[in-house]
């Protein structure tokens, strides 16, 4: 009991930075309909740049919020550079695009920050003692503060997304871009802060792991970004409630497999078995969990 | 100020290369009300989109006193023309609540918005019954009413519809058909094919409701408030005929 509470505990924590991810993954997804394989290295710039900014004395807090501002640039740039120019010439050429950005951002930042692995400034306290222990399993607060911010977030994401008229511009543009521009949605705006948004997302998320892994480098968010695109495909890819669920359950799931089987799985096969539970999942329900297939009416 | 509310000169419009409109004369009047007649495929949702700005297009374009031939759909909506378009295009993810407030996206007085929201509800009581309902869950004639009452949330001076009665039963058609507009003035000679008259508003059917297509800009209080409810209730009593379900 007190072994599964902890792996539930560890797992949670771990699942959140997917959850912040995927969260970012749906949101560009349901407005433009593209995936961004650059969302994990949007996060990883991010995450240096607070590293950066830390280093150059600013206070933590507000080096992670001056790196989402940045990462909100970033991606607005984006989407307005690349995404939106070549989008209607063809969906594949902003596939390759965000390909492209994947590598370039990767390779940018290993020019910027050099290779070996920066030692990352903690936003929790972490000493020795700090944990609460619940029924006998240890939260530590480090992990747990992790845990809050992604449930904070994700609180702000659904406020924004139901009560605000920005949040019903951005489920108009999601479900029918052509009519939200006849009643007067400047659909380009939206998406452009679509884009800005999970990239800003994306950069909290990188931080909040690099702080947990206490170091960043350059293949920090490849496996995130890997475990993320999973939870959102899980959730369905235009669920963003499905896809902090999934990227939960896929934290739970490989910290567990690690776990209990250190020796077939342990760490370096440990997201395996999340993937096997999604097939299986999609042979079932082909739009994921909580993914719509669309409904439509002649 | 003109008495033309819209006016058209000359007006080209198209896909790419090929060219639907061949410099298309139009005009509505303010307080006016005019259908387009045309076979399939003759023009009349290109006119619709190239008059909302949807589309690329040449030729003078000037509403209500502003030249809008290069403005961008937002700012045609913003300057009061809205648009059913062909097929209803409602957002079928979101409720049938959340369609009509972003019908009034454009709209700041967010009080009076929850006051039309109400307004339509009573107008087609079936669409309050599925308020928190995903549109796309609606049957075609309960879109269509839906569509109708989305872009009338803009408060538009000018409705432009594109098939509004597809779907609908008569009783409710004879309301929306009403809202329906644009005539065929477009002048045989230059337009692309004859316009055939394939489809008449029969001649039962009650003289429109003259305001329609135009709702006073400068009677900002008044708006709506009665006029609306009079169309669509007195096309309850003004079906002559074919009244059947709904
Ligand atoms: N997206 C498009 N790309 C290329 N051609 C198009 C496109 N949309 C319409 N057309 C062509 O433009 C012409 C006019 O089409 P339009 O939709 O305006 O006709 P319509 O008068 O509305 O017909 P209907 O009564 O069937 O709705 C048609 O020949 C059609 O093939
Ligand atoms: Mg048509």
């Amino acid at each position: 009991m007190e072994r599964l509470l902890q792996i539930i505990f560890n797992g949670l924590s771990q699942g959140s930075v997917y959850s912040l991810i995927a969260l970012g993954l749906v949101v560009v997804y349901r407005g433009t309909g593209h995936l961004n394989f650059a969302q994990g290295e949007m996060a990883l710039t991010g995450a240096y740049l607070t590293w950066q900014f830390d280093q150059w004395g600013i206070p933590l807090l507000i080096a992670a919020l001056l790196a989402m501002v940045c990462g909100f640039a970033l991606g607005a740039a984006t989407e307005f550079f690349l995404v939106r120019p070549l989008g209607k010439k063809s969906p594949f050429a902003v596939f390759v695009a965000t390909i492209a950005l994947f590598l370039g951002l990767n390779s940018l930042d290993g020019a910027i920050w050099g290779g070996e692995a920066k030692p990352y400034p903690n936003f929790f306290p972490n000493d020795d003692d700090d944990f609460i222990r619940i029924l006998g399993a240890e939260w530590r607060y480090e992990r747990l503060g992790v845990f809050v911010v992604m449930l904070v977030l994700t609180g702000l994401f659904f406020l924004l997304f139901k009560k605000t008229k920005l949040g019903l511009a951005m489920r108009a543009v999601a479900s029918n871009s052509e009519s939200a521009k006849l009643v007067g949605i400047p659909t380009n705006l939206v998406l452009m802060t679509s884009w800005g948004l999970a990239a800003a997302v994306g950069a909290l998320g990188g931080s909040l792991i690099a702080s947990v892994n206490t170091n960043v480098n350059q293949l920090t968010m490849i496996v995130v970004f890997i475990a993320a695109s999973a939870a959102a495909t899980l959730g369905g890819f235009d669920s963003p409630g499905g896809a902090v669920l999934s990227g939960l359950f896929i934290g739970v799931l490989e910290t567990g497999a690690a776990d209990y089987f250190p020796d077939w799985i342990g760490q370096d096969l440990k997201i395996l078995p999340a993937f096997v539970v999604i097939m299986a999942v999609l042979l079932f329900r082909p739009a994921g969990l909580w993914g719509s297939s669309r409904v439509e009416r002649v | 100020m003109s008495d033309l509310l819209l006016e058209v000169h000359g007006l080209h419009a198209g896909y790419g290369p090929i060219e639907v409109l061949h410099g298309l004369d139009l005009s509505v009047e303010r307080g006016g009300f005019a259908v387009i007649l045309g076979a399939n495929g003759a023009g009349k949702t290109t006119t619709m989109r190239a008059l909302s700005g949807m589309l690329a297009r040449r030729g003078e374009v000037s509403f209500d006193g502003h030249d809008i031939s290069k403005s961008s759909p937002e700012a045609i909506v913003r300057l009061g023309i809205a648009q059913v378009p062909q097929g209803r295009g409602t957002f079928p993810e979101l409720s049938v609540e959340d369609n009509l407030r972003a019908g009034a996206y454009i709209r700041t007085d967010g009080d009076a918005i929850g006051d039309d929201v109400e307004r339509w509800f009573t107008n087609f009581p079936r669409l309050r019954e599925r308020s928190s309902q995903r549109a796309g869950t609606l049957s075609g004639g309960e879109q269509q009413m839906l569509a109708i009452a989305r872009a009338l949330m803009s408060r538009p001076k000018l409705l432009l519809c594109d098939e509004p009665s597809l779907g609908l039963s008569p009783l409710i058609t004879q309301a929306s058909r009403s809202c329906s507009s644009s005539r065929t003035p477009t002048s045989p000679s230059r337009s692309p094919r004859r316009c055939t008259s394939s489809k008449r508003v029969p001649s039962s059917a009650p003289a429109p409701p003259r305001r329609y297509l135009e709702t006073t800009a400068s009677a900002a209080p008044t708006w709506g408030t009665d006029r609306w409810n009079v169309c669509f209730k007195s096309s309850s009593t003004g079906c002559p005929k074919g009244r059947s379900t709904r």
